[in-house]
């Protein structure tokens, strides 16, 4: 019995590790058939992944140990708070009162240490990317730690494994409006956090448009590879507080429960590559607006909150 | 209690020997420094015994002119005794390879700096209001002597008298009003008396008013940004990390004797707390100077912590301990942790300036290949004060985060609202304090020297190894979160807390611990990983310039251009200016220059309209008034130094002593007035001897 636990554990732990790279697939899959083609193969970013790990690294005389502890802390911190966020069923590996905000801590760490890489090569692009991480990721807090509270409020549980579990159908039936806008308000995060269109082009060819791309310009090989994984992991993380309080799920049996989430991750994709293949990237000075607005979306849904427990 | 008399007694002997040794610069600067460092390791004896046991708090009567006043050493004493200890001893031996006994007037350094550490010292410990005025104004006095310790820098001694009129103006109009009224109302001037009678909106608004200008509360902070900057750096250290803690100090003690604050208090706090924060940090944001940018960020901490404070009191007011727990507990732990931090950033700004000889941040770059240990620290700091985990900066804000989100949950809606501010403007502050710091990490310590007039030297052993203790105590508490959580828990019960409150079921530290575990290991497993991939470098090149191969050093983003898109964003509330000089012509002869400037509002807006109006009085007033040698008008004999008197003198003859000799009559005033009130009202308790009277 107590190997069968093992066992699935194991495996739902292997799937929350492979996952990410899938879902960036399933994103360009479906860009691909929105321009008309084919598409690489399905496993592609497995294999991109697989090939930087094999290279050696090329580093400019500039840098210095800051450059290449700046990929392995990232990961680090990422690969930690994926250890508090419930991914592809309603529990993960260590979730306790309080996660919720170590979580989001972890995800600026690897913020901050992927900007201070990126600030040591003495690039002026670089530094650029760097200047815009800092002001975008600054101006994403405010909004993501107004959607933890409409959860927080919602459920009255500090822990990210409670907020968005089963707690949450209560609250679709009674404030649905609420929960909207939060999950609105949560997508735009999403897209802000993980670099996608309309906050940044990740296959913009222009050095001077891009923001998370110019500020790994110089990194490559198994460094690439790490900020590669490491931003598909981002993405997954946060895609599961999007997932999670859209579709709160009770504590079903884990064969049913852990594919329904699999297509549920995949849906997100699909929709961010549908988002991507049909709008253009925000101007810059258009973005700050974008996140005020998804500020302002969760602090709505607070209100909502409040007021219905007040009445 | 012994141990801390002695190492006071030990600080006032040396601090009197280092003021007759003049001749001999370097054995003062060794005696002073060292009998700081043993002083501190003598008084933290006493303080840990009564953090780690249960014992009771020890007292001493000391005998003094006026009256026998009592020394206690409480759990909220010992806190800050450890605060003020650890972080004056790094600066003590810090300062013995910053201060240049060639130069510098060692002599009246080290016997400044003993005596101010002994009033800090006394100042936590004193358990009567007469005895803690005293510490209050050698303390205010020392650290005058002290920032204005390079005076021949005409903008120093501006600073440093910004800095007196500043806090004396608190002192005066807030902090000796709050005692009078406390000793009007009880009838003592001893502490313990205190308690129940300082739930008054009177006492309350004048401690946040009086302690708000020492801690640097928007918009009272005006001198802390002038005044940090310009003094020594292990000055700064402790003036940020230390002094401006005992106007958090004084608030928790009236705190500590109000236990039925009406809620519109904690809702004060926390609209100060975050207001100051969010300001504070968005103005150190648009910062050029790094130690200047570093007291912005003092005014955000201080702005965190009253938010604690304020959140506390908020669970208090609610009736949830563990609420009032985890911001009380979270508050005085940020109190620590900030010392630490801010310390050793202090100190590393010290190094720089050593090494360097500036700390402007844009005429620096690429200092981290000359100073790997140096930068390694600054980073260990700038991590800690973002608070980012594992760090010692997260387990303080985490805490504070708790106890809002709490009162969110189970607070009516006013309360709720209320705590979801608070929670929003600490992540904003969060984010803002991570942008700011990967600026002047990234400027100052990477890529590569942007002013080939800037040759770095290398930073000597004995500055670095204060920085390197404070570091280790920044990851140290980090990790070890449960025991430290626990002892700031134990801490708050001297702020009314409850004995048996716990905060395993809101937020349990031990876990936070596991955590800090884990991301260490997946360090080391991927750093391992890494050094197993990557066997065969492919080579070293020029950084990658989009095909541009030529790049020089002054192609790189600047500091400025950094914080631009930031600043930019706020311009109405920095109302930061801008100069741009493009280069002329189609083959300019000159390269175009950029300025930007953010004046501080609260100063130019607030302050200088207010003097302004009160000298216009003055020189009004000044025709009928007597103006002759001002001759005991600020005489605190305390501070025996012949030279620095009459530099005092001077600056107070050259400038304000209008603005001295009026606050000094209308404080006088104000306590004729209120001695009047008293006597035409019913009570009729005989008035104490030595009472609370200037």
């Amino acid at each position: 019995m107590i190997w069968k636990t093992a066992a699935v554990a194991v495996g739902e732990g292997l799937l929350v590790l492979i996952l990410p790279l899938v879902l960036m697939s399933v994103i360009n899959r479906m860009k691909a058939r929105f321009a008309g083609r084919t598409g690489p193969p399905w496993l592609q970013p497995f294999y991109d992944v697989i090939k930087l790990l094999r290279k050696g690294s090329v580093y400019s005389r500039t840098t210095t140990w800051v450059f290449r502890a700046g990929p392995v802390i990232s990961l680090a911190a990422l690969a930690t708070a994926a250890t508090m966020v419930p991914v592809v069923s309603n529990r993960c590996l260590l979730g306790f009162q309080g996660d919720v905000i170590v979580v989001v801590y972890l995800l600026a760490l690897a913020r901050m240490f992927t900007m201070l890489a990126a600030l040591d090569t003495g690039s002026s692009f670089e530094g650029m990317g760097a200047a815009r991480e800092a002001t975008f990721g600054m101006m994403a807090e405010p909004a993501l730690f107004m959607s933890m509270l409409v959860l927080i409020l919602s459920t009255g549980s500090l822990q990210l494994g409670t907020m968005v579990g089963a707690g949450l159908s209560a609250e679709w039936a009674t404030v649905g409006s609420a929960m909207v806008l939060t999950s609105a308000a949560l997508l735009i995060v999403l897209l802000t956090e993980s670099c996608r269109i309309p906050v940044d082009d990740p296959n913009t060819h222009l050095e001077l448009t891009m923001i998370h791309e110019v500020m790994v310009l110089d990194h490559s090989g198994p460094d690439l590879a790490f900020i590669t994984y490491g931003a598909a992991l981002k993405f997954t993380l946060l895609g599961s507080f999007l997932v999670h309080s859209i579709f709160p799920h009770p504590d079903w049996a884990l064969h049913l429960l852990i594919p329904l989430r699999v297509c549920e991750f995949i849906a997100l994709a699909l929709v961010v590559g549908v988002i991507e293949s049909t709008m253009a990237r925000l101007r810059l000075v258009k973005i700050p607006q974008l996140l005020a607005g998804a500020t302002v979306l969760s602090g709505l849904a607070v209100v909502l909150v409040l007021s219905r427990r007040g009445a | 209690m012994n141990w801390l008399l002695a190492s006071g007694g030990l600080l006032l002997a040396a601090s009197a020997i280092c003021a007759l040794l003049r001749r001999q610069p370097r054995a003062a600067l060794r005696l002073g420094m060292g009998a700081a460092v043993g002083a501190c390791a003598m008084a933290l004896v006493p303080a840990l015994q009564v953090l780690l046991s249960d014992a009771q708090p020890a007292m001493e009567s000391v005998e003094l002119p006026l009256g026998h006043f009592r020394l206690k050493l409480d759990l909220l004493g010992a806190w800050f005794v450890l605060t003020i200890c650890i972080t004056s001893a790094a600066a003590a031996v810090h300062s013995l390879g910053y201060v240049d006994p060639q130069r510098d007037a060692t002599w009246s350094y080290a016997s400044v700096f003993c005596l101010l550490l002994c009033s800090l010292l006394g100042l936590v410990c004193s358990s009567d209001a007469v005895l803690f005025l005293v510490f209050w104004e050698t303390m205010l006095l020392g650290a005058f002597f002290l920032v204005g310790f390079h005076d021949r820098d005409p903008e120093t001694r501006r600073a440093a008298w910004v800095y007196l009129v500043a806090n004396h103006i608190g002192t005066a109009f807030f902090v000796l009003p709050m005692f009078a009224v406390l000793w009007l109302k009880s009838g003592s001037t001893r502490f313990e008396d205190f308690s129940g009678f300082a739930a008054t909106p009177v006492v309350f608004l004048l401690a946040l008013l009086g302690f708000g200008t020492k801690a640097g509360l928007i918009p009272l902070h005006i001198w802390l940004p002038i005044a940090h900057p310009l003094a020594p750096a292990p000055v700064s250290a402790i003036l940020s990390g230390v002094m401006v803690k005992m106007g958090v100090y004084g608030l928790v003690r009236v705190i500590s004797w109000s236990p039925q604050l009406p809620r519109w208090c904690a809702v004060t706090l926390i609209v100060a707390g975050a207001f100051s924060g969010l300001l504070g940090v968005l103005y150190a944001v648009a910062q050029h100077d790094l130690k200047r940018l570093l007291a912005f960020h003092t005014v955000e901490n201080v702005g965190i912590i009253i938010l604690g404070l304020g959140v506390g009191l908020l669970g208090r007011s609610l009736g949830q301990p563990v609420l009032e727990c985890a911001g009380f507990a979270g508050a005085l732990l940020h109190v620590l942790n900030h010392s630490l931090f801010k310390g050793l950033l202090f100190l590393s700004a010290g190094a720089l300036i050593h090494s360097t000889g500036t700390t402007m941040i844009d005429r620096l770059g690429g200092l981290s290949r000359a100073g790997r240990l140096h930068s390694s620290l600054f980073l260990i700091g700038a991590l800690a004060i973002c608070g980012l985990p594992p760090f010692n900066g997260f387990v303080s804000e985490w805490l504070i985060y708790g106890s809002l989100a709490g009162c969110a949950v189970r607070g009516t809606a006013v309360a709720s609202a209320l705590s979801i501010v608070g929670f929003v403007a600490l992540a904003a502050m969060g984010g803002l304090a991570i942008a700011c710091f990967a600026k002047a990490f990234g400027a100052i310590f990477l890529g590569v020297p942007r002013d080939p007039a800037v040759r770095p030297h290398r930073v000597p052993a004995m500055m670095l190894a204060p920085m390197a203790l404070l570091a280790l105590l920044c990851v140290v508490i980090g990790l070890a979160a449960g025991p430290a959580a626990a002892l700031a828990v134990k801490v708050s019960r001297g702020m009314g807390v409850s004995a048996g409150v716990s905060l395993r079921d809101l937020l349990p530290p031990s876990q936070l611990m596991l955590t800090g575990g884990l991301f260490l290991g997946a360090v080391v497993l991927l750093g391992a990983l890494r050094a197993l991939l990557g066997r065969a470098p492919a080579g070293r090149v020029d950084t990658w310039g989009c095909g541009y191969s030529r790049p020089t050093a002054r192609m790189q983003y600047t500091a400025t251009s950094f914080a631009w898109s930031l600043v930019s964003s706020n311009r109405e509330i920095l109302l930061t200016e801008r100069h741009v000089e493009p280069p002329l012509g189609v083959l300019p002869a000159a390269a175009g220059r950029v300025h930007s400037h953010t004046p501080d509002a609260s100063f130019d807006g607030l302050f200088a309209p207010l003097f302004a109006a009160l000298r216009r009085l003055f020189r009004m007033m000044q025709t009928l008034t007597w103006s002759g040698e001002p001759a005991v008008a600020h005489a605190h004999i305390e501070v025996g130094h012949r030279a620095s008197l009459r530099r005092l003198l001077g600056a107070v003859r050259r400038r304000g002593i209008h603005i001295s000799i009026t606050y000094i009559i209308l404080v006088l005033v104000a306590l004729f007035v209120i001695e009047a009130v008293r006597h035409s009202g019913a009570r009729t308790e005989p008035p104490p001897a030595g009472g609370a009277r200037p």
